[in-house]
């Protein structure tokens, strides 16, 4: 008898149903992440049941189950680091409304990540779609589960978090289609000519290359079709093309959820910790990022807004000088190539990204009130709360939590020096972190607020 | 020092001017949160409770102390709509919901309220909020009780009696804001004994009388 293959998946298998099992004794923030150790235990007993029904000796049902599972501890990952006190609870009611304003009825689950990042992970469709390239059922729940983590060492950065707008785009991305329906334009914005001079000095560059055949010495470019060699170049530009697309899109829908604060935020955490040029095959430089969102910034009419603020307008210059910086070079290396045709593909997408994201998603109107934000930045200014405007006639109203947030953006970038004064013997870095704490606990107080005193 | 009436108060926080203002946030339900001369103050969402399972002794003077409190004490988050239980003979630090700042001329006293207290809630040990103070307070909680309490975050928990300061000099909130060891909060905060001077002079003392021996 001995141990079989089918044993050993299953101590997998148990094991996956006991970590889920001390993951649900865990005390979490809110009821959401327990729904998503829910989701996780009927896909630990479905698990369960076809180890039951599989034969000892179908090796490969065997070996897909393991697959299976693999998999599904990468997601389970997802919530391993989420505690009581390391989300910044706060804000999530504003994510809530902000859903709730469009009709969707996903449970956004927050997660600190190790790493510094802030990502966006679809975890039903993640786990439904292993199951379907594995021939097993869709896992039914009631709504949608994803899960938006954070740098886990930002987690008191009230106002970087402002950069959760743009995972949240990505989730209205998704459920609108926006990406979906441009895609078919990214081959289309390929430049042809420019694609022809890449592969023209990629064959160049093999034709550097030399093997010998037998006793005849030949290069390699005389095996390689230039016209399959470009239909290939053209499919993997279009590949990092299209992962582009998705977030300018995201970057489209949050700053129509969060207005300037949203600018501000991602700005500021890009560019500590790259500069403006470096891009990934999954996403854009940040200067190709402000090429799309600064446009957007003054149709908004935020550039207007802000005017009065002098710091604040030397940022948003600082921004425009970024945005105009530009791959377009006479150089013709194959790796200036290379970023010329991605940087024309994903700007002729900026303009019908921008034109659905409008059609299709029902913003909220007036993003921010600036009127309100005085009072908001006068009380930030005096180290209070920004979170209610008084009345002469003894009566007092919230202002709304994304006034909130641009209000403490504009104290950080325009009064901070200000605040170093008022607080003269505490670190500017301490100083800085009150600010994030004033502006989470005026969330909270907003929010109850606004509950206590329902709008008319 | 004289206690304010209930319109002296609201002419207080219904002014443009902050710093000389009194600031409580937020204001939801004025005649009900100001009577005269007391402003009720509600219960916060983030709790400290204690663990002391590997701890023996707090002594303020240890070296470590600092490590050792955090060590003992936690943070715990509730939300609103749950309670609390605070278990009979427990001790517990809360919050207060209200964000504070009191101008140089005016100062409170906390006092539990005695409907709490009827339930054997004892709320405050050091009721004192002094001129300048901005932040949330922080509430020594403990059941007296032989049942078990449920506390829940947004209720009224407890009163500030304010006091103008007569003939007091307008002193600058900007020392006070930077040195207070517990200004600036917005959730209840960890004792910080450890920062008394008087105590860093016997943890001197101590190790000195050490290195003789």
């Amino acid at each position: 008898m001995g141990i079989t293959s089918r044993d050993l998946v299953a101590d997998k298998a148990f094991k996956f149903r006991n970590l889920i099992e001390e993951l649900r004794s865990r005390d979490y923030y809110s009821d959401d992440p327990k729904e998503l150790v829910d989701l996780f235990d009927k896909v630990a007993t479905q698990i369960s049941e076809k180890i039951k029904a599989i034969r000892e000796d179908d090796d490969i049902g065997i070996k897909r189950i393991n697959l299976l599972l693999s998999y599904y501890h990468l997601a389970l990952d997802e919530i391993e680091h989420i505690e009581l006190d390391n989300v910044p609870v706060e804000m999530l009611p504003l994510f809530t409304r902000i859903l709730g304003k469009l009709k969707l009825t996903t449970i956004l689950v927050f997660r600190p990540n190790p790493m510094y990042n802030y990502s966006y992970f679809p975890i039903t469709r993640f786990i439904n779609g292993v199951n379907k390239s594995q021939g097993y059922p869709e896992v039914k729940d009631k709504c949608d589960i994803a899960v938006i983590s954070f740098p886990s060492s930002e987690k008191n950065s009230t106002l970087l978090h402002c950069s959760f707008a743009h995972e949240i785009g990505h989730h209205l991305n998704e459920c609108f289609s926006v990406a979906k329906d441009i895609e078919p334009k990214v081959l289309e914005l390929i430049d042809k000519d420019l694609l022809k001079k890449y592969v023209g000095k990629f064959l160049e560059s093999l034709s550097k290359t030399k093997r010998v055949v037998g006793e005849t010495e030949v290069t390699l470019d005389k095996f390689i079709l230039r016209e399959q060699m470009e239909s290939f170049e053209m499919e993997q530009f279009a590949i990092i093309i299209r992962k582009w697309l998705d977030e300018i899109i995201s970057d489209t829908i949050a700053i129509y959820l969060f207005g300037p604060a949203f600018v501000f935020a991602i700005t500021e955490f890009l560019l500590s910790s790259q500069n403006a040029e470096k891009y990934s095959e999954t996403h854009p430089p940040i200067f190709i990022r402000l090429k799309n969102l600064m446009p957007l910034f003054d149709e908004l009419g935020f550039s207007k807004d802000l005017e009065k603020y002098e710091g604040i307008i030397k940022r948003i210059d600082y921004y425009r000088t970024i945005s105009k910086k530009t791959f377009d070079t006479k150089d013709e290396s194959i790796s200036s190539i290379k970023n010329m045709i991605l940087e024309r593909g994903i700007v002729g997408l900026f303009e019908p990204a921008r034109s659905l994201v409008k059609a299709r998603i029902d913003f909220p109107k007036g993003i921010c009130n600036f009127e309100d934000s005085r009072h908001a930045v006068s009380a930030f200014r005096n180290l209070v709360t920004g979170n209610e405007i008084l009345n002469k006639n003894c009566t007092s109203r919230p202002i709304d939590a994304v006034t909130i947030l641009n209000s403490a953006w504009i104290v950080r970038i325009n009064f901070i020096d200000e605040l170093y004064r008022l607080l003269p013997n505490i670190e500017k870095s301490e100083v800085r972190n009150i600010l994030d704490r004033l502006a989470l606990k005026s969330l909270e107080l907003q929010e109850f607020h606004s509950k206590m005193v329902p709008a008319q | 020092m004289t206690i304010l009436s209930k319109s002296q108060i609201k002419s207080r926080i219904f002014t443009d001017d902050i710093p000389k203002g009194l600031c409580i946030t937020p204001i939801t339900d004025i005649d009900r949160q100001i009577s005269e001369g007391t402003i009720d103050i509600r219960l916060g969402t983030r709790f400290i409770i204690f663990k002391g399972r590997k701890i023996e002794t707090l002594d303020p003077t240890e070296e470590n102390i600092e490590e050792r409190i955090r060590e003992f004490q936690e943070r715990v988050y509730i939300p609103y709509g749950r309670k609390f239980i605070l278990h009979p003979n427990e001790f517990v630090l809360g919050g207060s919901l209200e964000y504070l700042r009191f101008p140089p001329d005016i100062m409170g006293f906390v006092v539990g309220r005695s409907s709490w207290g009827r339930l054997g809630l004892i709320i405050e040990t050091s009721p004192i909020v002094h001129p300048c103070f901005t932040g949330i307070l922080t509430f020594e909680f403990s059941n007296l009780s032989t049942a078990p309490i449920a506390l829940y975050p947004g209720t009224r928990i407890a009163q500030i009696a304010i006091y103008s300061i007569e003939n007091g000099t307008v002193r600058d909130c900007k020392e006070m804001l930077s040195k207070s060891r517990y200004n600036l909060n917005t959730s209840p905060e960890f004792s910080k004994i450890h920062n008394d001077p008087e105590l860093k002079k016997i943890r001197a003392l101590f190790e000195k009388q050490k290195h003789n021996e």
